[in-house]
């Protein structure tokens, strides 16, 4: 026998959807009693949706709509197919629909008492989800930056969590009408999967976070010229989130300088080449084993120029993959430095937005790379 | 190949000649020898320095001009000094530069004096006068060789002569040149020049040696004068110290004077009317009508040198040049000037000085600085020069030998300049097609396009040997530039008529050398590209020097695709300098049909000293990046 919401809640803790099986009898219309009231998710504290919203990343309030289009379902035996509105976040042209005729059902639920807010602001909240959930998607594809992401997804977080007190307050208002079951406090062993997976995940991200960091040698500028006496060359590298990193880190040790990109989509080498080693020799090399780096056969080119001393021939060998949605690039520039070879080996793989950018810093800084003047090297 | 291939036809005709030259034969040379000479007490003085000379020197070098009225008398004293055998053993003789037929010759002293005081004079037995120039059989130019007895390391030689001649006899102005500086050290060097009837135009270039001039009289001293090095691709004259005296104060005299002479070949006769018809009658457009004109003066006449007397510098009749058909220089460009004026074309006969490039060194007005003659036209408002002693090169290119001379056009207001030519001298394009068969053999077909002045070099080494000795030369060096596992055929394209370009086709094939079942990594020279590049390195050490301009470009078609798939193409070039650029195109439209096109240009210019390593090194640099590297899969 259960009572009230409250005094059910903790004994429904059986379901992952929400189910109160034992108890549920359907109608014609799938609309899920018990004791003759509708069957209705007991109200639970706005902090732990958001909570829980937070730390999924928002995934959680696909679950959480899922919940409340059952209970919309339920309340006015309206024609609802709750597992679908999962996807709802996921689909923006859908949001305007679906929301839409949730609000609208709610409304015609909460009769007089409806608040101002959504009476006049629902449209609002719609519209701020979209442009939250567009924004969001610009910045996974990288068309918009990174903290773009991170400002969208705590505001996804605080629409559902405003909506949410909606139905708290609708909910605690009309409880004689309703069944309530699940947890009105805690989370159902599921929601603590998800918490443990979002856990995990950014526990993964922190760990290559820690261990990216343990290679960097140096965070760069977004304009920095590595200028190297000793060898006797140098190179520009204009990029947002460059590092040097430890030598070993892309190369087999072999490198001079390593450079990579906070994404970890590209890098650059510079290699010392030996004494017996010519332009031809080094070319055909590197044309054989920069095979193996493209998913696969990609077209490749060289051009070799005067060297600006006008001393020695510069080549340069560029191979490339492109596809409708990445892109693959690789740069080999050969300058001769004293009596021998210098190589920079770059390669650089993303989406088809990010490789843009990608191929314009890695062609850029094999132009840029140059032996410095007899004078200057040590 | 050999790269000079010159054609020394009148050389120094003019320039030995033009201040000597005379109607009536001379005696020949007389020995009068003296008791005490001064030849001999400047070797005895010279033996009481502390240190002598470790390497042979001229000790002194003393000349002597007077001119009194007509009468030319030139004294010479030479005194050298050879302390090693090795000295000796370079032909070491007195000699005299002699024209028998206007000058009279006295020998004074020729001797070798040790350094304990032994004189030994030569037998005048022993001396011989040889013809001194090889190019130039006909001119009485001789040399007088003097041996000298009993020479020994340490010794000295002494030589003291002189020359007369008048000057009523000359064909043309008097000058004298006189150049203080030899390879060896000179210690002492005078010239003095005295008239009482001509006044002297001088000049002096070098400012080691001190001159006095005046109107009639001129003294130069020079002390401890440091040798000059010989260098290969500079002309001695462009670089070492020079004197020169002449009569004549403006070039229009030259000019005119050169015109006065010339016009003694009746260019306006009928005869040559009746020549010109003959000659052109059968051409219809201009071009093939100069075609004509210069198939008849360069191959029908024969070249043979003709400055006897009376023709230092006047040429023959062209009548008798037609009735000979032979005729040197100046008789060829007389027809040649006199049938091009009859096309209605500016021509005109310009002299040249074949051993100068530099006309700032011409600074005093005299013919005799020029050897040679041609004949240039301006057609289609180009000016276009025709060697008539070249039997090889068309019309419309410079030959070779006379590019970047010095010349005078005998037109009136011109002065000494350069012969600039606006192509390179080394011209070239080839095409290479090779195919690679199921089996893996290569057949191969090779074109070779030498233009303008070096199609007329090419034609000039192939055209005179027979079609044995030319099969022969041509596979030795394609045997030695390309490959020597075949032996190709040869045939040729415009060998034997004078056109701007001249074609060697080869064909061969291969037997395969290569695993066809293994993955392709090729390189394919470019032979010939290589080749011009390697033997266009200037050897000049010590001078600034020129280079004289290479243009090739290649277009290589290769085909694979019976065996192969290209997957690593050649690199394309854009290589630009500041000596010349290498531009390649690699163009790959069909998998395993490969067309790269190559072009070279390494323009004409002047290539200081301190930049000839530079330079060469450039060169190398080009030679290491024309050759072709590929790679590709096997086709299945």
């Amino acid at each position: 026998m259960k009572d009230s919401p409250r005094s059910s809640a903790g004994d429904n803790d059986q379901s992952l959807d929400e189910q109160p099986t034992e108890s549920a009898s359907n109608s014609d219309q799938g609309v899920e009693q018990a004791q003759g009231r509708p069957l209705v998710h007991a109200p639970r504290p706005v902090w732990m949706e958001l909570l829980l919203g937070l730390l999924t990343f928002s995934v959680s309030f696909s679950f959480w709509l899922v919940g409340r289009a059952r209970d919309v379902k339920n309340m006015r035996s309206a024609d609802y197919t709750p597992w679908l509105w999962f996807f709802v976040p996921g689909v923006l042209f859908a949001q305007p629909f679906a929301f839409s005729k949730l609000f609208s059902d709610l409304k015609d639920l909460e009769g007089e008492s409806t608040s101002r807010f959504w009476l006049y602001w629902g449209g609002a909240w719609i519209g701020l989800l979209m442009l939250a959930n567009l924004v969001g998607t610009l910045a996974e594809l990288e068309y918009m930056p990174v903290w773009t992401l991170f400002i969208s997804v705590p505001f996804i977080c605080c629409l559902f969590t405003y909506l949410h007190m909606r139905f708290n307050a609708f909910k605690q208002n009309t409880a004689e009408q309703w069944e309530f079951y699940g947890k009105n406090a805690g989370y159902y062993w599921w929601e603590w999967m998800l918490l443990v997976f979002a856990l995990l995940f950014w526990a993964l991200v922190m760990f290559a976070e820690w261990d990216d960091r343990q290679s960097v040698v140096k965070s760069l500028p977004n304009s920095y010229l590595h200028l190297s006496e000793e060898a006797g060359y140098q190179l520009q590298l204009d990029g947002e989130d460059w590092r040097q990193v430890e030598i070993g880190t892309y190369s087999d040790g072999s490198a001079d300088v390593e450079f990579a990109n906070a994404s970890l989509t590209s890098y650059i080498l510079v290699f010392r080449h030996g004494l017996d080693d010519t332009l031809n020799s080094i070319a055909s090399f590197r044309f054989q084993n920069v095979q193996l780096d493209f998913d696969s056969t990609p077209q490749c080119s060289e051009n070799r120029r005067l060297s600006a001393d006008g001393k020695s021939v510069r080549s340069n060998s560029v191979c490339f993959l492109e596809s409708r949605n990445q892109g693959e690039i690789s740069v080999s520039t050969l300058v001769k430095v004293g009596d021998v070879y210098y190589e920079l080996f770059s390669f650089g793989a993303d989406t088809k937005r990010a490789y843009s950018d990608i191929k314009t810093t890695l062609l850029a800084a094999a132009e840029s790379f140059v032996a410095l003047p007899a004078g200057e090297a040590q | 190949m050999t790269r000079t291939i010159h054609m020394m036809r009148c050389v120094l005709v003019f320039s030995a000649l033009l201040s000597c030259a005379a109607v009536n034969a001379a005696p020949k040379y007389v020995w009068q020898a003296l008791g005490n000479s001064e030849t001999r007490d400047i070797a005895r003085e010279f033996y009481q320095q502390a240190n002598l000379p470790e390497e042979a020197t001229r000790v002194a070098y003393i000349t002597a001009i007077y001119i009194r009225g007509d009468q030319v008398t030139q004294l010479v004293k030479s005194v050298w000094f050879y302390p090693r055998q090795s000295d000796i053993e370079d032909n070491v003789n007195g000699e005299v530069y002699w024209d028998e037929e206007i000058e009279s010759l006295t020998l004074k002293e020729a001797a070798v004096v040790s350094k304990s005081g032994a004189y030994q004079r030569i037998n005048s037995d022993n001396v011989r006068v040889v013809d001194d120039d090889s190019y130039n059989t006909f001119t009485n130019h001789k040399k007088v060789v003097l041996p000298y007895s009993g020479l020994k390391p340490g010794d000295t030689t002494i030589l003291e002569y002189e020359i007369r001649y008048p000057l009523s006899k000359l064909e043309s102005n008097w000058s004298y040149s006189s150049y203080p500086v030899v390879t060896s050290d000179t210690l002492r060097f005078e010239l003095s020049a005295q008239s009482n009837s001509i006044k002297f135009n001088s000049s002096v270039i070098g400012d080691r040696v001190q001159c006095d001039t005046s109107d009639f009289e001129v003294r130069c001293t020079g002390r401890n004068l440091k040798g000059y090095k010989s260098d290969y691709g500079v002309i001695w004259r462009d670089v070492i110290e020079q004197i020169y005296l002449s009569e004549l104060s403006d070039w229009n005299q030259v000019i005119t004077n050169s015109l006065s002479a010339f016009a003694k070949a009746e260019l306006n006769s009928p005869t040559v009317d009746a020549l010109f018809e003959r000659v052109t009658g059968s051409a219809s457009e201009l071009p093939d009508k100069i075609n004509a004109i210069q198939n008849y003066v360069a191959r029908d006449i024969r070249y043979l040198s003709l400055s006897e007397l009376g023709h230092r510098v006047t040429p023959h009749t062209i009548a008798s040049m037609d009735e000979n058909r032979f005729g040197d220089c100046k008789d060829k460009t007389a027809a040649a000037v006199a049938m091009l004026a009859r096309l209605g074309l500016l021509a005109y006969p310009v002299l040249v000085a074949t051993e100068r490039k530099d006309p700032e060194r011409l600074l005093t007005p005299s013919a005799g600085y020029f050897d040679h003659m041609i004949a240039c036209f301006t057609y289609d408002d180009k000016r276009y020069c025709l060697d008539g002693t070249v039997s090889d090169t068309h019309w419309s290119a410079i030959p070779s030998w006379i590019q970047d001379r010095v010349i005078l056009p005998l037109v009136k207001d011109q002065t000494p300049h350069t012969l600039n030519v606006p192509y390179p001298r080394w011209h070239l394009a080839t095409r290479l097609e090779l195919k690679f068969e199921a089996d893996g053999k290569q057949t191969e077909r090779q074109i070779r396009r030498y233009l303008s002045s070096y199609a007329g070099d090419m034609r000039g080494s192939l055209r005179h040997s027979d079609e044995a000795e030319r099969t022969e030369t041509m596979v030795d060096q394609y045997q030695k530039n390309v490959s020597s596992r075949v032996e190709p055929e040869f045939n040729f394209v415009e060998l034997e008529s004078l056109e701007n370009y001249l074609e060697i086709v080869s064909t061969t094939e291969y037997e395969p050398f290569m695993e066809i079942s293994d993955d392709l990594s090729y390189t394919e020279p470019d032979h010939w590209m290589y080749y011009e590049l390697v033997n266009s390195k200037l050897v000049t050490e010590h001078y600034d020097t020129e280079f004289e301009g290479l243009r090739a470009s290649s277009t290589v078609v290769i085909d694979t695709s019976a065996v192969w798939k290209l997957t690593r193409l050649p690199a394309s070039l854009e290589i630009e300098g500041r000596f010349g650029s290498m531009t390649r195109e690699v163009d790959f439209r069909k998998p395993g049909k490969l067309k790269v096109v190559t072009k070279l240009d390494v323009p004409r210019q002047a290539v200081p000293q301190a930049d000839i390593e530079a330079f060469n090194d450039y060169l190398s640099l080009l030679a290491e990046e024309s050759s072709l590297n590929m790679q590709g899969r096997v086709i299945n």
